[in-house]
């Protein structure tokens, strides 16, 4: 994807968000008595995040960048395989605790990052890795700070 | 004789079996933090956040503070050993320390590493513990309109940290800015931003922010990046010893590096990698001899790590006495500081004088333990980089996954996290920096805090902000910042204009 591209919808989320923010800010009180309410932070913060992605647009049109990178989709695919496990864990990890899920999680991580071919001795020692920080971690969270993992 | 008597009841307090073990852990995981390419100090903080929370107070900064001189001491190693700086600060170690291994002097270069920032820290330390407490003194005589001022100051250093861009740079501000508002509002308890969650209703925990945007968020930016592959000698404890000639060699170039790094890394928003890059520059220019420097010149080892160490105590003074944070890494300290109940600034000398002083002698312990420990680790440190990113990096989402869990004991929060890592990698690969937008977060509710309490009290009248000098001041000084900042961005562009014509 080339990131000028990406650059663009990022700054339009960011008109969108900052427009979010100005609208909420005047249904929470700008100046109610004439000292400031909830209202009047939101309101300026809206406004500075509005103002300066124009500015940046601006700016970018009027350099007429040429932007040649390109993040490829060999990195997209691993974030967003990464990120789609990690919430997946966050999910599973509702109705089945800590512990279980995040060992998945490493093991399906690691499976994403290796080199291929992942050879068996890779797996091998993602296995022992997974099951060492996994007991570790249990010691030290469960055991000893009493954080109800599972 | 104060300053002393001060010191040694905080050594005292400092040699508890606790403290030292604070110290211990947060050293050695800042030394592998330090090492790990891709992972720097801020990183190593904000991972250790939640973990270390749970701690006593005091423990809890010392060790976070362990991690965050530990990791200057680490960084050095894979830029020596591998020419892969482990943080930003050792970028000017790789271009004399890695021509030093590649010539087969890499214990040297190693053991003058750990000398340097053993003399950078010390004498960073020991400068801390002189002036603070001046810089407080002083600091005490600011008032509400003062501290709003100081925090808008704060809030400008983006157009110093905020990368080559501005506006990215005050965008990632404004969305600091309104994270920080997520919640209720503090002075009449109206939820803002929450979306329907109750979740949201008491804001969004400082480290889930933190551990998403440094740790997530870099780790994510560095998934396809390739390690060179290391071809290790072993080092025996012997040849990690620093030789007597090198430090004869460079003793001035230390006492200025170190100088040099307290000086610049006192400064919010510049930074110790600004620091070591003019503590090079100047042992360079001062060398009888530098045509050497490049080739593997030990003194071009020394200069930049003992600046390394001095400006990371250094960045701690405007920190602790002023409540602004100067660089990635101490605004992610100080939100540990607000995490365990303490407000950085004037104040905190004199409500919390055994913290302070108890933590400036861990400084001291911490500093001396980081010498035996860095020389006794350095082989398996080295090792450490062997380690394929495949098996780390499940390793530390494990720990950042527990770590995250038990801040609330939530799995939202552990959703959180991955969310601002997304932030944070969508905001590495389009160069938006992401400090102003943990300033925003960090001093965002006390500026409005600030800027709401004093118009309430003067009943909406703004002239409150330039009736007091001090905060004449300070507003004086925000807009020189602001104005030499865009008047150097309008001269470098005219500059490239004019390069581009040619």
């Amino acid at each position: 994807m080339n990131v000028k591209l990406l650059d663009n919808i990022v700054s339009v989320v960011l008109l969108l968000v900052g427009g979010g923010i100005l609208l909420a800010a005047i249904g929470y009180e700008y100046m109610p008595d004439s000292v400031p309410g909830p209202g009047f932070f939101p309101f300026w913060v809206g406004l500075l995040l509005v103002g300066c992605v124009v500015c940046d647009l601006v700016g970018r049109y009027r350099r007429r960048e040429i932007v040649t990178d390109v993040i490829g989709g060999a990195e997209i695919g691993r974030v967003c395989a990464i990120v789609a496990v990690f919430a997946a864990m966050c999910l599973a990890a509702e109705y089945a605790g800590l512990v279980i899920p995040t060992a998945a999680m490493m093991v399906l991580t690691g499976l994403v990052m290796a080199e291929r071919p992942v050879t068996p001795r890779f797996i091998g020692k993602l296995l022992a890795v997974t099951a060492g920080t996994i007991a570790l971690g249990y010691y030290v969270f469960a055991h000893l700070l009493s954080v109800p993992l599972t | 004789m104060e300053t002393l008597s001060l010191l040694m009841g905080g050594l005292s307090s400092a040699l508890t079996p606790t403290m030292l073990l604070a110290v211990l852990f947060g050293t050695v995981v800042g030394l592998v933090i330090g090492v790990l390419p891709g992972l720097g100090p801020a990183a190593g903080v904000a991972i250790l956040l939640p973990v270390v929370v749970s701690f006593d107070g005091t423990a809890a900064m010392a060790a976070l503070a362990g991690v965050y001189y530990g990791a200057m001491f680490g960084g050095a190693v894979t830029s020596i050993l591998l020419g892969i700086p482990g943080d930003a600060p050792s970028v000017m170690t790789v271009i004399d320390g890695y021509p030093l291994a590649r010539k087969g002097m890499a214990g040297p270069a190693l053991g003058m590493s750990v000398f340097a920032s053993f003399v950078g820290g010390l004498l960073g330390v020991l400068l801390l513990t002189v002036l603070s407490q001046q810089v407080a003194r002083a600091a005490l005589s600011f008032g509400p309109s003062e501290m709003t001022a100081l925090m808008i100051l704060a809030l400008s250093l983006v157009t110093v940290l905020g990368g080559t861009n501005v506006w990215k740079g005050f965008i990632a501000l404004a969305l600091g800015l309104w994270i920080g508002m997520i919640g209720l509002d503090a002075m009449v308890g109206l939820p803002r931003f929450t979306f329907g969650s109750s979740h949201l209703l008491d804001g969004i925990d400082f480290s889930v922010i933190a551990v998403g945007v440094f740790g997530l968020g870099q780790m994510f930016a560095s998934l396809t990046e390739d390690g060179e592959a290391a071809t290790l000698r072993g080092y025996s404890f012997r040849s990690l010893l620093p030789r007597w000639s090198d430090i004869v060699i460079s003793k001035w170039d230390l006492l200025r590096g170190s100088i040099i790094g307290f000086v610049v890394g006192i400064l919010p928003g510049v930074g110790a990698t600004a620091a070591t890059i003019l503590a090079y520059a100047s042992a360079k220019r001062l060398s009888k001899t530098p045509e050497r420097f490049g080739h593997g010149a030990i003194e071009g080892v020394a200069a930049p790590e003992a600046a390394n160490n001095s400006a990371s105590y250094a960045a701690m003074i405007p920190l602790f006495t002023l409540g602004i944070p100067g660089s990635a890494t101490t605004a992610v300290l100080m939100g540990g500081l607000l995490m365990i109940g303490l407000q950085p600034g004037p104040l905190l000398f004199q409500q919390n004088p055994e913290f302070i002083w108890t933590l400036f002698g861990t400084f001291y312990i911490g500093n001396l333990v980081l010498v035996f420990i860095t020389i006794l680790l350095t082989p398996l440190l080295a090792a450490t980089v062997l380690i394929s990113r495949a098996l780390l990096y499940p390793i530390v989402f494990a720990i950042v996954s527990f770590a995250v869990f038990s801040l609330g004991l939530s799995v939202t929060d552990v959703a959180l996290s991955l969310l601002f890592g997304v932030l944070g990698y969508v905001m590495l690969r389009l160069d938006y920096p992401c400090v102003p937008l943990i300033l925003g977060v960090v001093l965002g509710p006390m500026l409005e805090r600030g800027v709401r309490r004093t118009l309430i009290a003067s009943q909406g009248d703004m002239s409150v902000f330039f009736e007091r000098p001090i905060t004449l001041l300070i507003l004086a000084a925000t807009v020189m910042l602001i104005g030499f900042s865009t008047l150097r961005a309008f001269r470098q562009r005219r500059e490239r204009l004019l390069k581009a014509a040619t």
